[in-house]
């Protein structure tokens, strides 16, 4: 009967939705381009930016049309994240390619908590060192000094987006804080063993890859333990780095890519101890 | 020792919170009795259109449990409501002149076999149940796992009496049961008979009503904050439920008409509730009665426009399209009134603050009745978490709801969850999906499962 018909609760929402928060997390990115760009300000970045949206939009509209749901506009900050670990000199074509490779391999099966266990714009990152090695030459030069001016601005600048996306809730500040924590303790380590001079020319990657891959909500894990233990390895892991490999730095993105996929196999482990638990009879809590 | 709860405290700003005196409500001229109210309910009608009834005259019947649904007042059976399946859905009954002034008389009510009880400190179980049972008061029983009405031929593990409400513009319990001490404690003293477990009275830190020490009713403080005071966290912490752990809960509004009955003799079918939200002229709590229409109870309340009229919280209440037809709900304890028109300011303003809203969380500028079912897929921000104040690892679950994996949802411990437990998922989620509705389906197919 129509005149029965339910309308059904929450009756009020959070004014958040998700094409919002894509917003909020490109002005978070914002300061990190610019300073980007004013470091080396190469006309062919805006082709690689065009090539690389079409690219992961059109596979993404691909995915939606075959699993029949929307198109979802996240491909877009992906794809940002990519442009901004490309070197300016990569071929237009195998940005294209690895692009739409990452968004390929790294989207899973529609509706599943864990929708991306590996970040996109890392995938895309790991099949351009894999098949066209070449294309990511080191680009940095300059004196000394000047690369730590650089490095700094780019420390600040994730550091601003940092703020920014904690603010929004957009990063879980766990994984940020063990990210932190992990990071400053290998860097100790790495200071006692290897001494400082691996270290300038590395700073804005890291503090990319801590702020907008690392503690990226759809990749991290989801239970508090294991965001503690992936923070933490993955802090560590990215401040020896530079120490142990100093020679292969593209490597390093591999190497996230691994504590990416790392994820869901400690939050399975703390919800298979969770149904554990329940299993046995309830504590019960009189007192 | 206590489970840990994790919730960070979510305001909802929004205006029209009641102030905490009861006036008397607008009396209705009609009231209803919706079989929604009672999930896996398969009633039998036994009464017809046109059919004079008394206040507890039988209405429907469970044909599976054999639970009794009676009259909420006096008068006569105007229309029953059925869905397209033929299931009747609402019994709407006219009001008689005595009803509607407030001065009921003998032979308005229907007088109970099993009362008078004798006396109660030496009642048994069974007597209060056939008492509650023949009454239609046995309604105000719900079962965790499932949530539906209590199955009287079962045991409970413990039995929970909620005296406290801390959804978003809700009444005061205190306020609600001042001046009753002795119904609330011939109501506690019956109801703890119905369990051979343990009896938890739930209120608000700092409520001062509270049962009297001696009937073995244990009383358990919990914050004041939402969600602490839904009966599902109070569960959780003292006594958690599991298909072989029945908990049975009812509010405190029933327990003072539990004990109103027994005192009387007479089915109490009053209940205060909130008139509450940016669409009512004065938010305050009225005496109103069980299954009352709320076109009729709000007549003369609302601003002008377009509204929706609410039973239940914002979170978790229910309206529905045509609000002609719109009753009070069985457990429901305010009326909340919502515009239905989206708030003010230029488009370009409302546009360049969605675009910030993310930086302004906790300060929703806007709170929408807009709805969109068109989920991708669900957000792990962690938001969840943050307003899911169970120990059960909730974006696990809520994927696994998503996904319709019900095996999952069991494993995780979604058993002993209801609408309202994931009702402030549902709030802060960004693709706006109902996880209550898709909890109650998955609790369908588990309850299914487990009959088989």
């Amino acid at each position: 009967m129509s005149g029965l018909q339910l309308i059904y609760p929450p009756h009020v929402r959070d004014g958040v939705l998700r094409s919002r928060v894509l917003i909020a997390e490109c002005l978070a990115l914002a300061p990190f381009a610019v300073v980007a760009l004013a470091f080396d300000p190469a006309p062919r970045i805006a082709s690689i930016l065009g090539v690389i949206l079409v690219a992961a939009g059109a596979v993404e509209g691909l995915f939606a049309v075959v699993q029949k749901r929307r198109w979802d506009p996240r491909c877009i900050f992906s794809g940002l994240l990519f442009v901004s670990m490309l070197s300016p000199s990569v071929p237009l074509g195998q940005a294209a390619v690895c692009m739409a490779l990452g968004t390929v391999v790294s989207k899973k099966r529609f509706g599943s908590a864990r929708l991306n266990c590996l970040h996109p714009a890392l995938t895309a990152y790991a099949a351009l060192i894999c098949f066209f090695p070449a294309s990511q030459a080191g680009v940095r030069t300059g004196t000394v000094e000047e690369l730590i001016v650089w490095e700094g601005a780019f420390a600040v600048a994730a550091g601003l987006g940092a703020m920014g996306l904690l603010r929004a809730g957009l990063r879980n500040g766990r994984i940020m804080a063990a990210l932190f924590i992990g990071f400053l303790g290998g860097m100790i380590a790495s200071f006692v063993f290897a001494g400082f001079d691996v270290w300038p020319d590395r700073i804005a990657g890291l503090c990319f890859a801590g702020v907008f891959l690392m503690a990226d909500p759809y990749t991290g894990p989801f239970t508090r333990p294991s965001q503690w233990i992936f923070g933490l390895g993955t802090g560590i892991l990215m401040a020896i780095f530079p120490a142990a490999m100093p020679a292969s730095p593209e490597v390093f993105f591999l190497l996230l890519l691994l504590c990416n996929a790392l994820a869901p196999v400690m939050d399975d482990y703390v919800v298979a101890r969770h149904k554990e638990q329940l299993k046995l009879p309830p504590q019960r809590s009189l007192v | 020792m206590a489970l840990p709860i994790r919730t960070k405290r979510l305001d909802i700003p929004i205006p029209g919170v009641p102030a905490q005196t009861v006036s008397e409500g607008k009396p209705p001229a009609h009231v209803a009795l919706l079989t929604r109210d009672y999930w896996k309910m398969q009633p039998v009608l036994q009464v017809e259109a046109g059919d004079a009834v008394k206040r507890g005259t039988l209405l429907f019947k469970d044909g599976q449990s054999g639970v009794l649904y009676t009259a909420p007042g006096a008068g006569t059976v105007v229309k029953i409501h059925h869905d397209p399946s033929g299931m009747p859905i609402a019994l709407v009954i006219e009001l008689n002149a005595r009803e509607q002034a407030g001065t009921p008389e003998e032979r308005d009510f229907q007088p109970f076999h099993s009362f008078p009880l004798r006396d109660l400190a030496l009642c048994t179980g069974r007597d209060i149940k056939a008492l509650l049972l023949e009454s239609g008061l046995w309604t105000a029983l719900r079962t965790r796992p499932f949530g539906h009405v209590a199955d009287p031929r079962i045991e409970s593990f413990a039995l929970f009496i909620n005296a406290m409400d801390t959804e978003p513009l809700a009444p005061s319990m205190d306020v609600v049961a001042a001046d009753r001490a002795e119904d609330l404690s011939i109501g506690a003293l019956a109801v703890s008979k119905l369990t051979n477990g343990y009896v938890f009275y739930c209120k608000a830190a700092g409520a001062r009503i509270i049962p009297p020490p001696n009937i073995g009713v244990m009383v358990r403080d919990f914050p004041g904050t939402h969600p602490h005071g839904t009966v599902g966290v109070q569960i959780h912490q003292l006594e958690p439920a599991g298909r072989t752990r029945p908990i049975w809960h009812l509010g405190v509004q029933d327990v003072l008409a539990i004990g109103a009955l027994i005192r009387t003799g007479r089915l109490d079918v009053s209940r205060i509730v909130a008139l509450s939200g940016p669409g009512m002229v004065q938010p305050r709590l009225i005496r109103t009665r069980l299954g009352a229409s709320l076109a009729e109870i709000t007549t003369g309340e609302l601003h002008p426009g377009l509204h929706r009229i609410i039973s239940g919280s914002i979170l978790n209440g229910r309206a529905v399209i045509g609000g002609d037809e719109a009753y009070l709900g069985r457990y429901h304890q305010q009326v909340c009134v919502l515009p239905e028109t989206p708030g003010p300011g230029s488009m370009l303003r409302r546009g360049m603050m969605s675009m910030l809203s993310p930086f302004r969380r906790g300060k929703p500028w806007e709170l929408s009745t807009g709805h969109s079912l068109n989920a991708l897929t669900i957000l792990p921000l962690g938001w969840y978490e943050q307003v899911f104040p169970l120990a059960i690892p909730v974006t696990h679950l809520l994927s696994a709801l998503q996904r319709r994996d019900y095996a999952e949802v069991e494993a995780l411990g979604g058993l002993e969850l209801d609408e309202e437990d994931v009702a402030l998922c549902s709030y802060v989620c960004p693709e706006n999906i109902d996880f209550g509705r898709l909890l109650r389906e998955a609790l369908t197919a588990l309850q299914g499962g487990s009959a088989s």
